[in-house]
């Protein structure tokens, strides 16, 4: 006769990890001309843009849906406006007016605490997709 | 604090036996009230407006909540109450004496509702203990609207025997009434099966001499026998939990106790637990809380049951009483030693608790998130949408509010209706996964505040949870909320529940991570409807993604920082709370152990994933409840909750060490700091500095700030690095002259300054007043709470400023030496640590 002893496994331990960043794959820039102009805030003062830098990028992994979120460093220069395009993708947002060093490296980071820093570096450089990049 | 032998300490007898106290506060038309603190076995004497009004009452034992006296006839507003003890031949002094009020002062909806305590309620049970009562009032208990048990002249809190016993599946509720004014009803609990087979009980250590034994592990409602060496005792009944038993006779080594439950007639009693009786020998030194300098009381926090508490100081019996208070003859001083024992029967204990009085050791005095007097209504409600940004959101969210009774969509409590409207308090969750219902992360800080009487709303952001992100995102959630707003301000003016009961002229908004960001920018938007009042302003882990500018102004506000964010790792709310500039005051909780996500009980996972010491979630809600209830009450209804936030009293079962408070006064006369830019050479008096042994010097304590010491700093202030050159270097800053400091405090802003290497132990430094003939009185950080260690978090650990207060009453000055010229920190430890000061101030 069979002893009536279980023999469960342990259950899978929950995800418990840090927030951790996925690798950057690509990186592609273009200016665009938004017919609605696009907000950007900086040190609390709204201000609208319709020439806009739009940054698609593909990663190896979803950032963490969180507080913080993605920083996008081109060079020395954070990009922080960011909006999911699909698994793994995500597109980054800057004034048209910005000044995005060429042929920079880049980093993915966490904004929203604090000065966003530079913490998966890369050997990529931004890839512009029209004659109006700069 | 340190145990020592008894016997070595030559303790001295005198004749002085300590006043017992009188439980406070009363009421008229109280029948009975509540004496503690007496001997066990003491007789009682009470008197009202100097009259003996009972004489040689026997208090029995004063565990577990004194004796309730009955009175022969019921108290009036303005009689004045005291008593005294007599035991073994001596009679204590009266008591301080305690003044009879009307309830309806303190409560003027009516009395507190009263609770079930403990829950669940079992059928079969005789007995139900009810708490939360007004002392000498009326209780009695209902099973499906009949009621089964009554005691006039309660206890704070009254067991009640219910006769018959419950039957399963009853509705149970207790109902009080004081001055022919009744109380809401309690939470209604359904009577369910007690366990079975039930829990064998267990009994305390017990010690020879012993005429008190205390029985645990007890079922809610059972019936207990008690057995002393095979021979029973008799039966009773019992509310649960634990239960205190007066013996006949003082109890031998090595007797033998025993003790059965039983519930259900048809189901068998538990496995008999029990125990042998201890010998004297046995009998443990007693533990005492800190003892704070001038206060004339000694509080225990674990005694043997049935014991006698016995205080010396300098070796001189001062204090006794059966706790755990003990009154004192006279009070502390420092440099006083001051040892306790206690005594079961003839047996003393062999071990003393001996200590020190410390300048600052706050008590801890009530529950400030315990504050029980409606029963919660909630329901949740939908505003329709909103364009915000090109987006079109819903407004929506839910509401607890005070109500006749507890449940979905019940009635606004009409007492409380007609006493005017209430203050609101608006919640905004942070990002988080949008499936996920954020907002119904709070529930429990919404349902402690209702009860309390405030509304509570917690807004729905999730249409702007996910994947976006950017200051917008932050602009757009502060509308959102505003939007909320100005939909409860509509339902002020035409809700059938709602309509005229909310007071916008009293508004509280509380935000966590990226709402903890938009919280500290809504009031100022132009999407926050006229006519609204923020006043209060609570900002749990906020983010910064830039969408604020300037300081945060124009309400109180308060910041929770938790030191084991995995999220928000640079602690962003101490920049808000640097430069935040309220109307009178700002307060920081930097809080060790604590993660990002357990505040809200939707987000499941710890967001260091278990790298950093996090303590469980129970104790961030708490730690959430008891100082953000202090500040909701303080800033919005003018309850006296702000020493919570001072540091002058803690609050009970709350992790308090692992809490780090700042606060301000704004009217305080800042000596030095406040980001003057001028620790040095200058003070904010304009008065010159000076140092000697030490290297200090005015650095930006941020992160960002060009002459920063270095980069462990996350706030945004300005202030002083020192660096002692030798043991004992100082730093001296002048005060204007006839400068007299007598019942003030000065207060300091200190971190240990992380420079890459952990600190093995805490580091300190000494304060010191120098007075105008030249001598200097010091006083030790060590003895005012400490300057703690920072929280390890590797190589970004911060320092993070936490504020010591040091009581002018330390400083021991003389009569004629209240005047004091300057203020001088010394820094005298060996480990030549640096240290950080900011916000030198006067209180």
């Amino acid at each position: 006769m069979t002893l009536p002893n279980d023999a469960a496994t342990r259950e899978p331990p929950r995800e418990e990890r840090p927030i951790s960043l996925p690798k950057l794959k690509t990186a592609t820039a273009r200016h665009v001309q938004q017919e609605k102009p696009r907000r950007f805030v900086t040190q609390g003062t709204e201000y609208f843009e319709t020439d806009v830098i739009e940054i698609d990028v593909e990663t190896d992994g979803d950032f963490a849906i969180a507080g913080t979120g993605p920083a996008l460093f081109v060079g020395e220069v954070p990009v922080v406006d960011s909006e999911k395009l699909g698994p793994h993708r995500y597109r980054f947002f800057a004034p048209g007016s910005t000044t995005l060093p060429k042929d920079a490296l880049l980093a993915l980071g966490r904004a929203g605490s604090g000065t966003p820093r530079p913490e998966q570096k890369t050997k990529l450089r931004l890839q512009w997709n029209t004659a109006a990049g700069s | 604090m340190a145990e020592v032998p008894t016997e070595r300490l030559k303790l001295k007898e005198t004749r002085f036996l300590s006043p017992p106290v009188v439980g406070e506060p009363l009421y008229q038309c109280a029948k009975a009230l509540v004496i503690l603190g007496f001997d066990p076995g003491a007789t009682l004497d009470v008197e009202r407006n100097g009259a003996l009004l009972l004489s040689g009452v026997p208090g029995g034992f004063p565990q577990p909540q004194g004796a309730i006296l009955s009175l022969p006839a019921a108290l009036a507003a303005g009689d004045v109450i005291r008593a005294r003890q007599k035991a073994n031949g001596l009679t204590s002094g009266w008591s301080v004496a305690v003044t009879v009020r009307d309830h309806t002062q303190d409560f003027p909806d009516g009395p507190p509702r009263p609770q079930i305590d403990p829950a669940p309620v079992y059928q079969c049970g005789s007995r139900t203990g009810v708490n939360n009562l007004l002392t000498g009032c009326d209780v009695w208990i209902t099973a499906n609207g009949v009621e089964v048990g009554k005691v006039k002249g309660a206890a704070p809190h009254q067991g009640i025997n219910v006769t018959p016993d419950y039957g399963f599946g009853q509705q149970v509720r207790a109902w009080a009434m004081m001055c022919k004014d009744p109380s809401p009803p309690s939470l209604a609990y359904d009577t369910i099966a007690p366990p079975n087979p039930l829990p064998t009980p267990g009994i305390d250590p017990a010690y020879a001499g012993a005429q008190q034994i205390r029985i645990n592990n007890l079922v809610n409602g059972a019936r207990f026998e008690l057995s002393l060496n095979g021979a029973s005792l008799g039966v009773w009944r019992t509310w649960g939990y634990a239960h205190l038993v007066a013996l006949p006779a003082p109890l031998n080594t090595g007797d033998s106790l025993s003790v059965v439950q039983r519930m259900c007639p048809g189901n068998p009693p538990s496995n008999p637990g029990g125990t042998t009786v201890l010998p004297c020998s046995a009998l443990p030194a007693p533990q005492v809380a800190p003892v704070q300098c001038g206060d004339q009381l000694v509080t225990v926090t674990q005694i043997a049951t049935g014991a006698t508490v016995k205080v010396y100081v300098n070796h001189v019996k001062a204090g006794e009483g059966g706790g755990p208070t003990v009154l004192l003859k006279a009070p502390v001083q420092h440099g006083d030693v001051v040892d306790v024992v206690q005594q079961v029967g003839t047996c003393v204990s062999h071990l003393a608790q001996e200590l020190n009085c410390l300048c600052v050791a706050p008590p801890v005095t009530f529950d400030p998130s315990a504050l029980d007097l409606f029963p919660v209504g909630f329901t949740d409600y939908d505003g329709g949408t909103v364009s915000i940004d090109g987006q079109t959101l819903h407004v929506r969210g839910n509401v607890f509010y005070p109500a006749e009774d507890d449940g979905s969509g019940q009635p606004f409590n009409k007492r409380r209706a007609k006493r005017g409207p209430v203050p609101l308090i608006f919640m905004a969750h942070g990002n988080h996964a949008p499936e996920d219902p954020s907002y119904l992360g709070y529930d429990y800080f919404q349902n402690a505040l209702a009860k309390m009487g405030f509304v509570a709303i917690s807004v729905d952001c999730n249409e702007l949870n996910g994947n976006t992100s950017g200051a917008g995102n932050i602009l757009d959630r502060a509308d959102l909320i505003n939007a909320s707003i100005a939909h409860f301000l509509a339902l002020n003016g035409t809700d059938p529940l709602l309509k005229n009961k909310l007071d916008f002229s009293k508004v509280g908004l509380m935000g966590h991570s990226r709402g903890g960001e938009a919280v500290v920018i809504a009031p100022a938007r132009a999407s926050k409807p006229a006519n609204v009042a923020v006043l209060a302003v609570l900002s749990l882990a906020p983010t910064d993604w830039g969408a604020t500018s300037g300081p945060p102004t124009g309400y109180e506000f308060q910041t929770l920082l938790p030191a084991a964010d995995g999220d928000v790792r640079n602690n962003d709310g101490a920049k808000y709370y640097d430069r935040c500039l309220p109307p009178a005051f700002k307060s920081q909780l930097y809080v060790h152990n604590a993660c990002h996500n357990f505040f809200n009980r939707q987000w499941l996972l710890n967001d260091n994933g278990g790298t950093l010491p996090t303590m469980p979630r129970p104790d961030h809600e708490r730690v959430l409840l008891v100082y953000g209830c202090a500040f909701f009450r303080r800033v919005l209804a003018g309850h006296g909750t702000v020493g919570f936030l001072t540091g002058n009293e803690l609050p009970p079962a709350t992790p308090t060490a692992l809490v780090h408070l700042s606060f301000q006064w704004v009217k305080s006369l800042t000596v030095d700091g406040q980001q003057q830019n001028n620790w040095i050479p200058k003070n904010n008096l304009n008065q010159p500095t000076s140092q000697s042994g030490l290297a200090a010097g005015e650095y930006g304590l941020s992160q960002t700030a060009a002459n920063r010491y270095n980069n462990s700093f996350y706030g945004d202030s300005v202030g002083m690095v020192a660096k002692s050159k030798k043991t004992k270097g100082t730093f001296r800053s002048p005060l204007p002259a006839k400068t007299h400091l007598s019942n003030q405090e000065v207060w300091i802003r200190v971190a240990d300054v992380f420079d890459g290497s952990f600190p093995t132990a805490a580091t300190g430094f000494e304060l010191g007043l120098e007075l105008s003939g030249g001598t200097i009185q010091w006083v030790d950080s060590d003895d005012v709470g400490g300057v703690p260690l920072p929280f390890d978090r590797g190589s970004v650990t911060k320092s993070m400023p936490s504020t010591l207060r040091f009581p002018v009453r330390c400083f021991a000055l003389g009569r004629r030496d209240k005047s004091v010229r300057a203020i001088l920190l010394r820094l005298n430890r060996k480990d030549g640590r640096a240290l950080a000061f900011e916000d030198l101030q006067i209180v």
